[in-house]
């Protein structure tokens, strides 16, 4: 799928926030665009954005984040706002590296960091795309939506099972049907390994979880801002984004068909179009 | 603007019972462009700004509509959309060409899809801007404030330059500067006699021809559809889009703030770069 490989690709870095060792996938030269994965069991850099490095690296530096919590970053019990935490850790890392400003994409959970990150480091942050991410505010959808329940129930009762993770990547995807179950593998592994799935289900989808009602703020949202969506977004549903499209000063917003909440795996190639389009056009 | 002049790109064809004009550049895959509805509307008074980044790529045809420009102004009580996709078909057949993408703004829109429902195996893909007809009307107050100010146009006590800049002015987004010049040829265009006689007959007129209410058929459009949307069209809103969204099976809906009804003439690079990407996409 990819020629870049996450052994590869794969560096860590000590950052001042908390002294946490960050881990991310360091591929490609130029302008730099930082991925940030989303919140959900068995998620990290590499699993959430494999099929889209090539592509991105053939134009920019990209930097794939574990944020705190996730794949091999460090899992600290911070009790901070997860965007503001994250955020700090994503200028730690940009701050190591000597770079000055980066454009970020970030899905679900990595779009409100994405957010955070341009609300409290502006002059850090270039173009900012947000797909699905977790920072909007409903009309008509019942919450905690659908997708929002299956993902909190995995660590939950009798704790994780396959046949909980299947039900997972279901409710996240338009259609599940043409995977084979290396995802399901490879998630259930990463999500059940005991450090992540103690910080888990300490930290997300429980009581302690707190995240920043960002859409209070989406009007101080000073970049260029491309929204993306799933049409059949089960997790986070398209009508909160429409909220965002009416407070962002200089926003679009693009909503596939047939998609879920992985724009970026669902609608690989076009949606690396969309987002090439729009980091490096008008 | 553009290399391309109306006169060096100018023709007519017998297309059926009519003389349809167009303005034709650039070689390969065809792309046919069909204006708006509103007064004073042309291909190339639509389009001339987009068709230099078009003709790089695609043969591009900018088609006056029965009743536009500088082509027959048939008295018809058939429904718009039928018609003219039917006259389309035929400038196609008296040109030789098989299959053409359609890229159509407003009524154009409509015809667009039209032409693609009454003729599957001749459209590839289409791009809409601010398509006409293809979505109910939930949320917006009927007719919309732009369907009324250019409904205003050839009403007593009859057109003049003020109504045309009240016109541009409801079409597009605040931020679009345009010049007298726009609003002298455009007025020009409105009230050449055999135009101004048509348009006040049969658009805007109860007693006219029909348009379609199309949104009752889209969902078995099946072609890879791009629908482009101003956040602040006033004539066409964008909740067409969302119903579109829902009934196309193959649809991507993209969304600008500061746009009007115009997205092509307000925002002439992102628009060229989207739309061309996006018909040559594989």
């Amino acid at each position: 799928m990819s020629n870049f490989t996450a052994e590869g690709t794969s560096k860590t870095v000590k950052i001042k926030q908390d002294n946490l060792n960050i881990h991310y996938h360091d591929a490609g030269s130029g302008d730099v665009l930082v991925l940030l994965h989303g919140g959900g069991p068995g998620a990290s850099a590499w699993s959430n954005f494999k099929q889209n490095i090539d592509f991105f690296a053939e134009h920019f530096r990209v930097l794939m984040i574990d944020q705190p919590g996730f794949g091999k970053s460090d899992k600290p019990d911070h009790g901070q706002g997860l965007g503001a935490y994250n955020a700090g850790a994503v200028k730690g890392v940009l701050d190591e590296l000597g770079i000055e400003k980066a454009h970020l994409i970030g899905n679900s959970m990595g779009g409100l960091v994405s957010a955070k990150f341009e609300l409290d480091y502006p002059e850090r942050t270039d173009r900012l795309i947000l797909m699905g991410p977790a920072m909007g505010i409903g009309f008509a959808v019942p919450a905690p939506t659908e997708g929002q329940k299956v993902l909190g129930a995995f660590h939950r009762g009798d704790g994780p099972t396959k046949e909980k993770m299947q039900a997972v990547i279901n409710v996240l995807m338009y259609d599940s049907s043409g995977l084979d179950n290396t995802l399901l593998e490879e998630r259930f592994a990463a999500a059940t390994e005991p450090d992540a799935a103690k910080w888990q289900s300490a930290n997300m989808f429980s009581a302690k979880m707190k995240m920043e009602e960002l859409w209070r703020e989406a009007e101080k949202i000073s970049h260029k801002t491309l929204l993306i969506w799933g049409r059949d977004d089960r997790v986070s549903p398209y009508e909160r984004g429409l909220f965002l499209l009416q407070r962002i000063p200089d926003v679009r917003m693009h909503i596939f068909s047939r998609c879920g909440h992985w724009a970026m795996l669902e609608q690989t190639e076009e949606f690396n179009r969309v987002c090439l389009d729009f980091l490096t056009g008008a | 603007m553009s290399g391309f002049t109306e006169q060096g790109t100018s023709k007519t064809v017998k297309a059926g019972e009519l003389d349809i004009h167009y303005n034709e550049a650039g070689e390969g895959d065809a792309v046919i462009m069909l204006h708006g509805g509103g007064p004073g509307a042309s291909g190339w008074s639509n389009f001339k700004q987009n068709v230099e980044a078009f003709a790089a790529h695609f043969r591009v045809l900018i088609v006056d509509q029965p009743g536009f420009g500088k082509s027959s102004k048939p008295m018809h009580k058939e429904a718009i959309g039928a018609f003219n996709a039917r006259a389309i078909r035929d400038l196609m057949d008296a040109l030789k060409i098989d299959k053409a993408h359609f890229v159509g703004n407003s009524m154009g829109g409509l015809v667009s899809v039209k032409f693609a429902l009454d003729y599957p195996d001749r459209a590839a893909k289409l791009v809409l801007m601010g398509a006409a007809g293809t979505g109910p009307v939930a949320l917006n107050p009927q007719p919309t404030e732009g369907i009324k100010t250019v409904a205003q146009f050839y009403r007593p006590p009859g057109p003049s330059k003020d109504k045309m800049r009240a016109v541009i002015r409801a079409l597009t987004h605040d931020s679009f500067q345009f010049d007298d010049t726009t609003v002298e040829e455009r007025f020009a265009a409105a009230t050449e006699p055999e135009t101004a006689g048509w348009q006040s007959k049969m658009m805007f007129n109860p007693n006219g021809a029909p348009m379609e209410e199309l949104w009752r058929d889209i969902h078995n459009v099946s072609h890879p559809t791009l629908a482009i949307w101003g956040r602040e069209d006033r004539v066409s809103p964008f909740e067409r889009g969302l119903f579109m969204l829902h009934r196309m099976p193959d649809l991507r809906l993209h969304i600008i703030a500061h746009c009007g009804h115009w997205a092509m003439v307000e925002h002439p690079e992102m628009f060229n770069r989207l739309s061309i990407d996006f018909l040559r996409a594989v």
